[in-house]
Parts: structure tokens; C-alpha cells; sequence
């Protein structure tokens, strides 16, 4: 298993964020596991990274409904930062709305970064699956 | 004018030789001569009656006789008129007198030359056209007729102010011969031309209809008369009218018209729709039936001949050409919805569809059915808004539906996993955290449940009885419940309202969505600042709006101003934001009929309007 530098969980329950951690620390071996409460937090945080030439998280997971900023606003504001690497930007949602997964198709073909779409609930498997370099 | 003070000196021997039945009185209207033949015809002998006052043996036509006898002393000639037998004492048939002057051989007029035709049977006919026309005329006649005067000698011309009017000049227009005649159209000025060239030269009056074209290009029918006057055999002058007889002309064609189109259409007036013809070529209609006339709310008459560009709105006359090119394609066109305002200014939906029909004497005109579609297409209407009502429905269901699942759907896979953790994990401390967070985790879902519970009682409870509350009252109510947070926050509210505003709303609902608005306003308030809450009311028409002003964070309208009272959106960082509450006012405001509007700016504060419906 290749190693991975940086992963970060974007999402507002506390309770997915702790599990998706515990998950991906015991199946996958990364450096550092960063967590933003909302979109907004975490664009700040990828845009002063990518202005101080830091490294950008390698694995983002992202959920859609938060309060402020959503997943899609992250996305399309995420998309439009300058970055070279190609980043892999894991959807994990429980939701079932169609709306969702055509939005996910329209950024996916927007953008090179690869993008997934993955319903709830997440297991071992699936979480070691999408947790690699893009 | 000069009269002959001795009519006697002339030789009227020629009269005997005269075969036909001729009559002279001089000017002042005593029987000079007459020939043998009117002696037979009206049985009377020469003698005892010559040097008599000619009018006094016609009584029954004195009036007429000296009016006619007048004017042609005055120069006019074949002064034209019916002897009508019946009436009359001398002569067993009817005749035509022709009255004409009598000149000297200096040109002089002398006396009157009366001569007596037999009447056959196309002149009696003339006459009786000639007849009917004046009396159309007259019946008819407005104030606008002018007179003028042309001096032939000096070719000058007056005319009086009204002339102008019907030239469409401005009154201080000076006039020449030229420029008058110039108005007129190409073959009307030929007419004109002519017989003014007649009564200058012939002394032959005129009594003419021409074309007149307007100032302002209007082409309007005048009827003009002009009256040669004669001095020492030359014509000094002419004095004549001129009256603008289009409304006259417009009756007589609508007359004929009116008859034919009927007789083409057996079946006009009987089917119950809306019929009309008009004239392919000008627009104009030619008729229209009553059904028509009753739809419009306008008499039949006032539809003829005008332009049915008249009483149509802009939309139908943006399709136009569309029309006119199907006509001439397929000979009709398709069906058109147009709205109609009547003339008791109801508006009405009318179906107009029509048929290029050859009629009569050559002419195109479109045969029209107008139908009345307005109460089909308020229910169309009302059928359509019961259908959109229900599409929103099904969608907000659809919403909620994705809604509810998603978040049940959140709250069961953390239970799994957290499940999964304790029953992998053997460490006591570890196990205690993983329960506390499966606590935590069954307490978010109760009160997911709980919103959704609310949602749902929004919904199902659109059916109860409005009731006229106190506004007031509700807001005391309310400011208990939210107290403790007021003195905790050193909050203020500021009440404007009027003690007697009422609203008309569900109780609960009121209650819900005040408690709901305040304490919005407590809790998104600006750190720095003491929360301050200023209620008002204003009224409209079909409204009591109660106004919520506070001085909180405030929300960026551009970013979200769609999205505030949708449900789960959250825009500030706040523990206690589910994300439900301005949801639940918006559906319950809705299902009361009434809205909710906000306005707000960042970091100055946010108005809530609330609409309460009045009814």
C-alpha cells in the first residue's frame, strides 16, 4: 500500500468524522488526518496552503449538507484554485436525491481532479478502495 | 343683373312655330307667350290669360315654382322639375319642366323660358334618384359646409373658414383656384377641372361628389355645388358650397352592402356564434351579425366600415401578416385566442378562425367566426393553477421524502458504525467513550424526529379555522417563553404595534412563528452588540404585515437569499442551528395564505416581513 501524505474529512458531524478517522487510521497509512467542521473552514485552510506553496491534502472526504458552506460550494470554489496535482476528492453523502449525483457528474467532468460519489454507510473495504493517491 | 324694363319690344312670333310645348314669363313673372302646343297640353287658351302672374294659375305649386323661377333669372340653367299632374288643375299628364333663362341678344337675362317635356319613364327614375339623393343629403347634413366665392375676372378666391376646416388647412390659408383644385384626386380634379371650365364658358352649373384628398393625406368625399354668375354675357364669378359628405356616402354604400352580403349569407343572423365579413383588401368591415354585436357590447352599425384593426389589441396585430399570408395560402387561417375588452368593459377570451370567400360583384372578404372562450378559458386557467399547486406538492413531497431519508439515513449508519467500534473494542475507556457517543448519537435523532414532527404538523394542519387574534396578546405570550434569553443576552424588544391590530391566523402557528422570529433575532446577534428587536405593523390591501427588525449578524442575501427558508440550510456557525426554523414559518405563514419576505444586510442586522392574510 502505497503511503499517503495528507487526508482530510470535511464534514459537520462529529460523530461521521470520528468514525471516518478510526476507519481510515486502521486501513490505510497516512502521515496526518486533517478535519473541517464546514466548506468554509476548509476552503480557507486549501487556499492558504496553496498560497504558501504547502502541500495540498492528497484525499479529501467531503459531505454535501453543512451549514455555511456546502460540498458543492466547496467543490466549485475547491476546483477553481490553480493546483497542478490531481487531488481525489471522495463524496460521501447519504443522500439519495438524484439532484446530488448529477451535480457530481457536472463537477467531475469540470474538473481534473478525480471526484467519487459514495453513499453511507463506508466500510473497511471501500474506505482502503478510495483511499489512494489520484 | 340687368333686367329688360321692356320685354314687350322683342318679337315672339317664333314661339307659334315651336312644336313643342314652351312657355315665356319675363322677370317679373307675367305670362309673356306660350307655344300652341302647351296651350293644348294643359287645355288653356293664350289670350285671356297673357300678362297674368304665371305662378297664380299653378297654386299648388306656387312656392316651388317662384323659388325655381328665381334662380334661373339668376343665370342657372335646365333648372330640372316633376309637374306632377294629380295635383294639379291644367294638363292630364305628368311632365318635366325645364326652366332656363331668357337672354336678350345682349345676354341680358329677360325672363325664363319654361319648356315642357313629356315624362318617360328612365326620367322619372332620374328624378326619383335625384330625389331620394337630396333628401339623403339634407337628412344628413352637418354644420360643415362652406361656401366660396371664385372671381373670374380677377381669379381670385375666397372661401370661408370652414373650407379650410375641410381641406384640412390651417385657417389662415389663402386660396387660389390652383392649389384648391390640387386637392382633389387625379379623377376628381379632371371632374372639377371640367366643370368649372363649363361654367365659366357655358354658364352651367354644378352639383358634383369628388375625392378630396387632406392636408394630411385623408381622403375624404365632398360634395360640391358651384353657381356661374353672369354680367353682360361673360361669367364674373362663381359662388358655390362644398360640404364633406363621406358619412353620407359611407350609409348609402353600407345600405347596398349590408343587402347583398345578407343575401349571399342566408344563414347570418340565425347561427349562434359571432359572425363577420371583412373586406380582404382594406380591413374594413362589412358586416357583422347581431350575436357579433352582442359579444362586443357595440350597436351592429358602429361596426361597418371601420377597420378592424380598430378593436383588436397589439398581440393580434404582431400576427398580421402571419394571417394574411395563411389566407392567401390555403384560404383561411388557424384559430387565434385574443382578449377583448366590451364595451361594459368586461374582458372577454375570444376565438376568431376565418375563410377567404369570393362574394359578389368580385369582391374578397374573409367570412369570420368569433367565439366567446372565456369561461373555458378561466377554467383552463383554474385547471392549469390546480395542476402547478399539485406539481409543487408531489415536489416538495419528493423533497421531503429525500429529506427524511437522509437524515435517518446519517443517524443509522453512525449507530452501525459506532456499533461496529464497541463491539470490536475491548478497552474500558474506550467502550465509555463510544457510549457516551452513541448517546449523543440518539439524541441528534430525536430530535431530527422532532423537526421532522413539526414539518409534518405544518403540513397536516392546513385545514383548521383561521381565528382573528390579537397580535399583542400573542406577542406578551411569547415574550414569557423567551424571558430568560432576553435578560441573559441583555436583550431588548421594542413593541410598535397598535393594541387593537389583530391578525387573522391558527394560534399555534402564531405563536410558533413569533417565538421562532425572536429568537432567531437573540440568537444570531452580533457578539459586540446588545440584541435589539423592534416589532411593527403596516396594512395593505389584502394584508396586516408585521414587521421584525433586529440588529443580528444579518445574512448575505446575494449568497443565500434563495436559499434562507429552505430546509437545513444553516448560515452561521451556531451549536443550536438545525436549520428548521425559518422552514417551519415559511410552510406555516404559506398555509395560512399568507408570505414572508426578509431583507437583510451582513453584520447591520435583518427585517422579516410577515403577510397575514386579511381574509
Amino acid at each position: 500500500m502505497k503511503k499517503i501524505n495528507d487526508i482530510t474529512i470535511i464534514d459537520d458531524d462529529a460523530i461521521t468524522v470520528f468514525g471516518l478517522r478510526k476507519l481510515i487510521s486502521s486501513s490505510v497509512d497516512c502521515s496526518s488526518i486533517e478535519s473541517y467542521d464546514n466548506g468554509k473552514i476548509a476552503l480557507d485552510a486549501m487556499t492558504e496552503f496553496f498560497k504558501n506553496g504547502q502541500k495540498i491534502p492528497q484525499v479529501i472526504f467531503l459531505d454535501i449538507n453543512m451549514p455555511i458552506m456546502d460540498g458543492w460550494e466547496f467543490l466549485e470554489a475547491f476546483i477553481k484554485i490553480p493546483i497542478k496535482d490531481k487531488i481525489r476528492i471522495n463524496i460521501v453523502t447519504s443522500s439519495i436525491d438524484p439532484f446530488d449525483k448529477k451535480q457530481w457528474e457536472n463537477y467531475k467532468s469540470k474538473s481534473h481532479h478525480l471526484i467519487t460519489f459514495n453513499q453511507k454507510p463506508i466500510d473497511r473495504n471501500k474506505i482502503s478502495e478510495i483511499t489512494q493517491v489520484a | 343683373m340687368i333686367r329688360s324694363k321692356n320685354s314687350s319690344s322683342f318679337s315672339l312670333d317664333w314661339i307659334k312655330q315651336i312644336p313643342s310645348s314652351i312657355v315665356i314669363v319675363d322677370t317679373n313673372f307675367k305670362l309673356i307667350s306660350a307655344s300652341p302646343r302647351w296651350e293644348a297640353d294643359f287645355q288653356l287658351d293664350l289670350e285671356p290669360i297673357k300678362g297674368k302672374y304665371f305662378v297664380d294659375l299653378f297654386p299648388e305649386l306656387a312656392q316651388e315654382l317662384k323659388t325655381r323661377l328665381k334662380y334661373s333669372l339668376d343665370g342657372l340653367r335646365d333648372i330640372k322639375f316633376k309637374y306632377n299632374a294629380n295635383k294639379c288643375k291644367y294638363a292630364s299628364k305628368d311632365s318635366i319642366w325645364h326652366l332656363n333663362p331668357w337672354k336678350d341678344g345682349y345676354g341680358n337675362i329677360i325672363g325664363v323660358i319654361i319648356k315642357i317635356d313629356p315624362i318617360t319613364k328612365t326620367q322619372e327614375l332620374e328624378l326619383e334618384l335625384h330625389r331620394t339623393k337630396l333628401i339623403l343629403n339634407n337628412k344628413t347634413t352637418v354644420a360643415k359646409i362652406g361656401s366660396w366665392e371664385l372671381d373670374t375676372i380677377n381669379n381670385s378666391l375666397l372661401w370661408t373658414p370652414i373650407v379650410n376646416k375641410i381641406y384640412g388647412l390651417p385657417a389662415n390659408f389663402e386660396p387660389t383656384l390652383e392649389t384648391a383644385i390640387d386637392f382633389y384626386e387625379d379623377e376628381s380634379k379632371k371632374v372639377i377641372q371640367k366643370v368649372v371650365d363649363e361654367a365659366t364658358t357655358l354658364g352651367k352649373p354644378w352639383n358634383v361628389k369628388a375625392q378630396l384628398i387632406q392636408k394630411n393625406g385623408t381622403v375624404i368625399w365632398v360634395n360640391t355645388i358651384g353657381r356661374p354668375k353672369f354680367k353682360d354675357g361673360v361669367c364674373t364669378r362663381i359662388i358655390g358650397t362644398i360640404q364633406q359628405v363621406d358619412q353620407e356616402n359611407k350609409i348609402e354604400v353600407k345600405n347596398t352592402i349590408l343587402e347583398t352580403e345578407l343575401s349571399e349569407y342566408p344563414l347570418f343572423e340565425k347561427v349562434p356564434f359571432g359572425l363577420a365579413i371583412i373586406d380582404f383588401k382594406n380591413g374594413k368591415f362589412l358586416n357583422v351579425n347581431e350575436q357579433f354585436a352582442k359579444l362586443s357590447g357595440f350597436e351592429k352599425e358602429y361596426f361597418i366600415n371601420k377597420n378592424f384593426k380598430e378593436f383588436i389589441g397589439k398581440t393580434f396585430l404582431k400576427k398580421e401578416t402571419d394571417i394574411v399570408n395563411q389566407l392567401k395560402e390555403k384560404e383561411s387561417f388557424d384559430p387565434i385566442d385574443f382578449t377583448f375588452i366590451n364595451k361594459l368593459g368586461h374582458t372577454l377570451n375570444l376565438k376568431v378562425t376565418g375563410n377567404l370567400v369570393n362574394g359578389l360583384n368580385n369582391r374578397t372578404s374573409i367570412l369570420c367566426t368569433i367565439q366567446n372562450i372565456t369561461t373555458q378559458t378561466q377554467l383552463e386557467k383554474k385547471l392549469k393553477n390546480t395542476i402547478n399547486a399539485a406539481k409543487e406538492k408531489n415536489e416538495q413531497l419528493l423533497n421531503f421524502a429525500h429529506m427524511v431519508s437522509h437524515n435517518l439515513k446519517t443517524h443509522a449508519t453512525n449507530f452501525s458504525l459506532l456499533l461496529n467500534f464497541l463491539n470490536d473494542e475491548t478497552g474500558l475507556v474506550q467502550r465509555n467513550k463510544y457510549m457516551n457517543m452513541l448517546f449523543s448519537a440518539s439524541d441528534n435523532l430525536s430530535e431530527t424526529i422532532k423537526g421532522l414532527r413539526e414539518i409534518v404538523a405544518v403540513k397536516s394542519s392546513i385545514n383548521e379555522e383561521k381565528k382573528l387574534l390579537s397580535l399583542n396578546e400573542s406577542l406578551f405570550v411569547v415574550e414569557q417563553n423567551v424571558a430568560g434569553l432576553l435578560k441573559e443576552t441583555n436583550g431588548k424588544i421594542i413593541n410598535e404595534i397598535p393594541e387593537t391590530t389583530q391578525v387573522k391566523a391558527l394560534p399555534a402557528y402564531l405563536n410558533s412563528i413569533l417565538t421562532n422570529c425572536i429568537t432567531n433575532s437573540i440568537k444570531y446577534r452580533c457578539e459586540e452588540k446588545k440584541p435589539i428587536i423592534i416589532l411593527s405593523v403596516e396594512e395593505d390591501k389584502n394584508y396586516t404585515i408585521l414587521n421584525v427588525e433586529d440588529n443580528g449578524l444579518g445574512i448575505d442575501m446575494e449568497k443565500y437569499g434563495d436559499q434562507i427558508f429552505g430546509l437545513y440550510k444553516t448560515f452561521h456557525r451556531n451549536k443550536d442551528s438545525r436549520g428548521i426554523g425559518l422552514y417551519i414559518t415559511k410552510n406555516q405563514m404559506e398555509a395560512m395564505n399568507g408570505k414572508i419576505t426578509v431583507d437583510s444586510i451582513p453584520n447591520q442586522g435583518t427585517t422579516f416581513k410577515f403577510y397575514f392574510n386579511k381574509k
